[in-house]
């Protein structure tokens, strides 16, 4: 990257030199730098109304370093007010708020910086499925790429590290994993090393969750140990996300006092921010050990978690328009969809009821109610309500 | 409308009633069924009387995959019931069958 002073860029854009002064100060101008008393600003720097930023900027709370229970203290030190809202975005969404969090970003959709904009879009797809009250667009279904080429020369021209494109890629993975929706093929191993720390540990909880949903329960495992592995600093929202794929995979594995320690660990790291939307994400793949767990430890958590998780639920099947004529957020409790799900993995009754420390006949209690609300009457009708993406492939139990 | 009702479910000459209590939230009857499990029961024929929830034994045979073995009654070609749907009926499998009562007492 070139630099230049202050006053030749004024010069250049033929505009008063206090004002790029301003804009540097406040963060306006990617890539400004100060030297002593003056600042040094980016020769491809073209005003900030034109001005494209680059992947630094994207996420900017899930790039951020904090001590957990700090995560307000952190969006409020951040000084661009774009960045800013963006990160409150992602904290009403990682909090159970999906309501603020798309208010917040939605004046960012269309945002002439693509940075915000690509950003703003995912937060707004998560939270409107969060929501369960979908709209008529889901923005993640293929129109990143629609934000990014009106400006694809200014970006690439920009881009000269490839932190945009890798970071735009992970975004289009995200939606590919996450939402389950094909928009994208390039992997994104290649890539992450190049993206900034949270955002990168973002993108291996991605991978993992790819793996877990091909049911490779050993290989998910191994991808998030060497991320948390490497990660020496604190980026709480990644921590949080890559322990839940880890007790959802030792939950797979039926290593269950290993899951239900690391989903406490992953409880007693959210609940200082409130993050419980992660845990409603994950709450079906989790095989009723939040229920387990947090039911006793935590009753008021446990409760904002299932409230969030059933919201979520509902959301997600509207989201994929299931091709079933009932949805399964209406009719079941989480108590039940956990024991239905467990079921349709092939867990038998007396395996529910000791892991969730249930009787036996509470359990099958649990499954005759289910069978009458969904109006099926076998294991096999019952793995086709529960979603796929519940059950997981079980590829490395079958090898 | 009754709160409780009684069904009885007709299979093989024999009848087992089931007591459904019903969801005012849900709108609908749910069958407090017999833990068989726990409370054996048996047709004149001595064809046991299984639940779809039940897990299954080693004999299942799944209706949906052919020659596959299934994990539960409910999916089982061997469990016949008055109706499609019903929660309850009996074990048709032969080497399932209670044929000599003596024998077991």
């Amino acid at each position: 990257m070139y630099f230049e002073t202050a006053k030749e860029t004024a010069e250049r854009l033929q505009l008063n030199v206090r004002t790029i002064q301003k804009w540097a100060k406040e963060g306006r101008i990617h890539g400004a730098k100060r030297m002593g008393k003056s600042w040094m600003i980016p020769k491809s720097f073209e005003g900030v109304n034109s001005q494209r930023r680059t992947v630094s900027i994207m996420m900017p709370l899930l790039n951020s370093r904090f001590e957990a229970g700090h995560c307000l203290e952190t969006i409020e030190k951040i000084e661009n007010p774009d960045l800013q809202a963006i990160a409150c975005g992602e904290y009403y969404y990682f909090s159970g708020q999906p309501e603020k969090a798309i208010d917040t970003v939605e004046p960012y959709l269309q945002h002439e910086d693509t940075g915000l904009a690509v950003s703003a879009n995912i937060i707004y797809s998560f939270a409107a499925v969060a929501l369960g009250t979908i709209g008529q667009r889901i923005y993640l279904k293929g129109n990143v790429d629609e934000i990014v080429q009106p400006n694809i020369d200014r970006i690439l021209k920009e881009d000269q590290d490839g932190i945009f494109a890798a970071g735009l890629s992970l975004c289009k993975h995200i939606g590919q994993v996450l939402m389950q929706i094909s928009v994208h093929e390039d992997p994104i191993r290649e890539r992450l090393y190049v993206l900034p720390e949270g955002f990168r540990f973002f993108g291996v909880y991605v991978m993992a969750y790819d793996a877990y949903l091909k049911g490779l329960y050993r290989r998910a495992l191994g991808i998030v140990e060497a991320g948390l592995g490497l990660m020496a600093d604190n980026y709480p929202v990644a921590r949080v996300f890559l322990l839940l794929i880890q007790a959802a995979s030792e939950a797979s594995l039926r290593r269950m006092d290993d899951a239900k320690h690391t989903l406490f660990t992953a409880w007693d790291l959210a609940k200082k921010d409130g993050f419980v939307e992660p845990f409603a994400y994950h709450y079906t793949l989790l095989h009723g050990v939040v229920e387990v767990v947090l039911k006793k430890e935590d009753p008021e958590g446990f409760e904002n978690i299932v409230k969030a998780a059933t919201r979520f639920k509902k959301g997600w099947e509207f989201y994929h328009q299931k091709a079933v004529d009932k949805m399964l957020a209406d009719m079941l409790t989480t108590t039940e969809l956990s024991v239905a799900m467990l079921y349709a993995k092939g867990w038998s009754v007396k395996e529910i009821a000791g892991h969730m420390e249930n009787s036996d006949r509470m359990v099958k209690h649990h499954l005759t109610v289910t069978y009458e609300k969904l109006g099926i009457s076998s294991r096999d009708e019952l793995r086709i309500y529960i979603m796929p993406e519940y059950t997981g492939a079980d590829a490395e139990l079958t090898e | 409308m009754e709160r409780t009702i009684i069904r009885a479910f007709h299979v093989d000459g024999d009848v087992c009633e089931v007591t459904f209590v019903y969801d005012e939230d849900f709108g609908k009857y749910f069958g407090d069924y017999p833990d068989f499990e726990e409370t054996p029961k048996w047709t004149p024929e001595g064809k046991p009387w299984v639940t779809a929830m039940e897990g299954g034994c080693e004999h299942g045979t799944s209706r949906v995959h052919a020659n596959k073995t299934c994990f539960d009654c409910g999916s089982c070609i061997y469990f016949r019931r008055e109706n499609t749907g019903d929660l309850i009926g009996v074990c048709d499998y032969e080497g399932n069958r209670r044929t000599d009562r003596r024998e077991e007492t």
